[in-house]
């Protein structure tokens, strides 16, 4: 994946985070403050008209900086700035071993600023297990990050908003999780189809 | 002097503490924001514009929630020449006690270990 196309990936973005708006929304009312939907698409929409040129590192860097300040809440700082940290570690074309590394990275980012470890009920369930799911499997569908967030769904959150609902989380899919699933796939096919 | 940055989810409180803590130490330079859009909320802009204004080694104050985390990324992002930390201690006594210490003199190390003892 060279510059060009991860701009488009990106960009794509925007399009399916208009799609999911809903879905997302749906599922942030039922353990969350129902805005998760809108965040997104409004910072993936801030990417698409201020992203639009530059290195790998240069993209990856002001995506990261267009999240942290255009989504509220925890997810636009944890999102925007593991993008950041991603692109310290991007090179000029990113192929399957290096989005490997980006990933775990995300993921370090994401334990580390988010003070989780996995099994919160969290976008880092689905974050932390992708460099492996990718390193194992060779690509990074759809399906099996699906499974990933789908695994939050059982889970009793123990870590941001949801928190407060306690046993209640359980039974809905944690909206950050789900959000992950997209971001990780448009990175994951960008790099599969070149 | 070792310089104060207070980060709130609310206008009203970053206002009002620093309102507080300039009555007592005058002379210490207080950098204080909190809202986003008029509302509740933080966002890494605000702490990163008022980093770009410290002129000296500088104590963040912060209070719930996610204002920790975008305090946390700023400061990593912070590139300028001064030392800038994280305090523990309650945004409104933390903060009281950093400022009145600075303009007596003390200097960050001093103050981060009295700071220490009211950690949150």
């Amino acid at each position: 994946m060279d510059a060009e196309k991860l701009i488009s990936q990106l960009h794509g973005l925007k399009t399916v985070f208009d799609d999911k708006e809903r879905e997302l929304t749906a599922l942030d009312r039922e353990i969350g403050d129902g805005d998760h939907g809108v965040n997104m698409k409004r910072g993936f929409s801030a990417v698409a008209e201020k992203v639009t040129d530059g290195s790998t590192q240069e993209i990856l860097k002001q995506t990261g900086m267009t999240l942290m300040s255009s989504i509220g809440g925890a997810s636009g700082p944890l999102y925007g700035f593991s993008f950041v940290k991603m692109s310290e570690v991007a090179e000029d074309t990113i192929d399957s071993n290096n989005l490997a590394e980006m990933l775990d990275v995300f993921a370090k980012t994401v334990g580390e600023k988010g003070k989780v470890s996995g099994g919160e009920k969290t976008m880092y369930d689905v974050i932390s297990k992708t460099a492996d799911l990718l390193r194992e499997g060779g690509s990074l569908d759809l399906e099996s990050l699906q499974a990933l967030a789908d695994d939050t769904e059982d889970m009793i959150a123990t870590k941001g908003r949801a928190a407060y609902f306690k046993e209640n989380s359980k039974g809905t899919i944690d909206p950050g999780a789900q959000s992950a699933v997209y971001v990780i796939q448009a990175l994951g096919e960008g790099v599969k189809n070149g | 002097m070792a310089e104060i940055l207070i980060i709130s989810h609310s206008a009203e409180i970053a206002e009002g503490t620093k309102a507080l803590i300039s009555q007592m130490a005058g002379d210490t330079v207080i950098h204080a924001s909190g809202g986003v859009d008029g509302g509740i909320g933080t966002n890494i802009d605000q702490i990163t514009e008022m980093l770009d204004k410290v002129n000296d080694d500088t104590l963040c104050f912060y209070d719930i929630g996610s204002s920790r985390m975008n305090l946390e990324m700023a400061v990593e992002m912070y590139t300028g020449p001064h030392s800038v930390y994280l305090t523990e201690a309650p945004i409104v006594e933390g903060s009281f006690l950093a400022a009145v210490e600075s303009s007596i003199g003390s200097d960050v190390d001093q103050i981060r270990e009295k700071l220490q003892a009211m950690k949150k």
